[in-house]
């Protein structure tokens, strides 16, 4: 219930506050995005799996989330960067849409 | 991924077993993506969770809830950055390019008319001169000035060179395998069109249009961005620089000059096309908008 | 490999039969072949305009409206000055101003008669002897991009047939004229216009310093431009008709 109400609390500060992102950080944002609902995904579906547990989850989330950033800004640095980030999309998507099964599976039997 | 059991990159360590080895490599490595969506940390915890004794899964606690109140904002900034700028964005570009054709199409449009006008006043105009001596050896003067000054259709023999960009499939040479293909090179640049039409000149042309735009002497071909302009208009490849001339002259100059020689280069090197045909008879229309706003003739009033 | 029962399926597949997965089925990929043929046809209307940058977009935006105007201008001169042809009280003395005034206009595209106005002096020095056709040709595009509408190099009349060709090194011929550094060009036009296509980056002053010669413009309020050039008989290209009626 808390993770509910914090999801909706964070969003509902997002759109009131609106804050500007600074121009260095706008290219990171959707892969942040990206990489933020990988984790919130596999949360979910180790909250149906009856395994959750909130450590992980910050870890996961906040690793996730750094190791895509980094990637993305490595293969800036080397020029591969719209590559690097289209590939760590990919992966990235695979995962949720195979957890966004699992979950579809505990909730529809389908 | 980060996952932190002992794998790298979703790939067991010291730990394939034979039939895997079978397997191509991007198989197994997707086949483990695809198999382990959920991280294995989640596992590993209840595990050990499990064997100490305590309840199958912990009640999301105040680390999750404040996890996820930063992803919540995350993601509202996120959305907000993208409705405030890419709804402007596509709406701009599209309805830029949108206008772009439009316009086109409307100057287009304006300058056969514009032409149509043109040849009326002539018409009025000679008409009213040829009644007297002074008016027709006027209007015969005029004639030959507009011919100089290419503001009306000219017709005759002559030779087109037509060039195209390379072909998408084509690699320029000179170029590794892996490293992004010298796109720019293998475009025809508006540089290319001056030097082509440059040369025709110095081979005797009497008229050149390039794409059907005459070219007069306030004519600039120019690029933006990708798109090559002629007198203010965006065209398209293949371009088709068309001039008039005694065509056994021109050709043999024009291929045998600076121009042809790099047209070869550059379809040698960057698989640019070419063609140069002369032409038993090619009708350019008159340059259009000429209207000098700063020139006066000397001695003129204002 | 295809089993026989696979093939079998298969062509139970292709059957044509009436039941409601079949119907399903081919609605579905009817729209996905409108979506298909939707995205085929904006893909290829858009190749050229696709690549450009917005601000690019926005400049031939710019460029096209500004090309609109001036035609918009030019049809309404030609529509008022047709109506006083057909009507006017005093037609000749109409028919020849507008004569002396088209010859006058032509004259200065065609570089029969001096031009007068503002504009600027374009000096290229050139000590190394680096500057070849392409660079003056190059600085002429410019000029005329930027609304120069009488240029002259030197003693040489800047017409659209104006041609540059390389000579010996340090010599450039323009117009079947060797021309020596430093190139004096005069260009009537509008002066801050002109002067800043010259220096913006990337622009002609940059080439040429960057290939070791130089470049200095100076703004003018009114000179002229008074080479001249004499008109050269055409022997190819003829008038041709406008299209539909009328003479030439």
């Amino acid at each position: 219930m808390i993770a509910v109400l914090g999801l909706v609390a964070g969003i509902v500060l997002g759109l009131v506050v609106q804050p500007t992102v600074p121009q260095w950080l706008q290219p990171y944002l959707p892969i942040a995005v990206v990489a933020a609902l990988d984790a919130v995904f596999g949360g979910l579906r180790a909250m149906l799996d009856g395994i959750f547990d909130d450590k992980v989850f910050v870890v996961s989330f906040v690793a996730n989330v750094i190791v895509a950033a980094l990637v993305v800004f490595l293969g800036d640095q080397l020029g591969v960067g719209a590559q690097l980030s289209t590939g760590v999309v990919v992966v990235l998507g695979i995962r949720i849409f195979s957890n966004a099964a699992a979950i579809r599976r505990h909730l529809f039997d389908a | 991924m980060l996952c932190d059991d002992g794998r790298v990159g979703g790939v067991a360590r010291g730990s394939e077993p034979d039939t895997a080895r079978g397997r191509s490599w991007s198989t197994s490595l997707l086949d483990t993506i695809t198999a382990e969506g959920l991280d294995p940390a989640y596992r590993v915890a209840a595990d050990r969770r499990s064997v100490g004794g305590r309840s199958g899964h912990r009640r999301s606690g105040a680390a999750a809830g404040a996890a996820l109140a930063v992803i919540g904002l995350l993601f509202a900034t996120a959305a907000a950055q993208v409705r405030a700028s890419a709804p402007a964005e596509a709406r701009t570009r599209a309805a830029l390019v949108d206008r772009i054709e439009r316009r086109t199409a409307e100057t287009d449009a304006l300058q056969s008319r514009v032409a149509g006008l043109r040849a009326e006043v002539a018409r009025a105009r000679d008409q009213v001169l040829a009644l007297t001596a002074m008016g027709a050896q006027a209007a015969e003067n005029l004639q030959r000035l507009e011919q100089a000054a290419a503001v009306t259709p000219v017709e005759g023999p002559g030779v087109t060179v037509t060039v195209d960009d390379a072909p998408a499939d084509e690699q320029p040479l000179g170029t590794e395998p892996g490293t992004p293909p010298a796109a720019e090179l293998s475009r025809i640049l508006d540089v290319d069109l001056q030097k082509i039409v440059n040369a025709l000149w110095a081979a005797g042309a009497e008229a050149v249009a390039v794409d059907g735009q005459r070219l007069s002497a306030l004519t600039a071909i120019r690029s933006a961005g990708e798109a090559i302009l002629v007198d203010y208009r965006p065209i398209s490849p293949p371009y088709t620089v068309s001039a008039v001339a005694d065509p056994a002259l021109l050709e043999p100059r024009f291929v045998d000059g600076p121009a042809g020689r790099e047209l070869r280069t550059l379809a040698e090197v960057y698989g640019i096309r070419y063609d140069v045909t002369p032409v038993e008879r090619i009708r350019l229309p008159g340059a259009s908008g000429v209207t000098l706003r700063f020139a006066r003739v000397v001695g003129a009033g204002s | 490999m295809n089993g026989p029962s696979a093939r079998f399926r298969l062509r139970a597949a292709l059957r044509p039969r009436l039941t409601r997965d079949q119907l399903v089925v081919g609605l579905l990929l009817a729209v996905l072949g409108f979506g298909l043929a939707l995205q085929v046809r904006s893909n290829r209307s858009e190749e050229v305009l696709a690549g450009a940058r917005q601000s690019d977009l926005v400049g031939i935006l710019d460029d096209l409206t500004d090309r609109a105007d001036r035609l918009e201008a030019e049809a309404r001169e030609l529509e008022a000055t047709r109506d006083r042809l057909a009507s006017g009280s005093d037609r000749t003395r109409t028919a020849l101003t507008e004569i002396r005034r088209r010859a006058e206009t032509l004259g200065i595209l065609a570089g029969t008669v001096p031009a007068r106005g503002p504009g600027i002096e374009l000096t290229v020095s050139d000590p190394r002897g680096t500057v070849r056709a392409a660079a003056l040709l190059d600085a002429v595009q410019e000029l005329r991009d930027a609304g120069g509408e009488a240029i002259q190099i030197g003693p040489v009349r800047v017409v659209a047939s104006t041609s540059f060709v390389d000579g010996d090194p340090g010599v450039v011929v323009v117009d079947g004229q060797r021309l020596e550094p430093p190139y004096r060009f005069r260009v009537i036009g509008e002066p801050s216009t002109l002067a800043a296509a010259m220096e913006i980056p990337g622009g002609v002053l940059e080439a040429l310093r960057r290939d070791g010669a130089d470049g200095t413009v100076v703004e003018r309020i009114q000179f002229t431009v008074d080479a001249l050039r004499p008109l050269t008989p055409r022997q190819y290209a003829r008038p041709a008709s406008e299209g539909q009626a009328g003479s030439g």
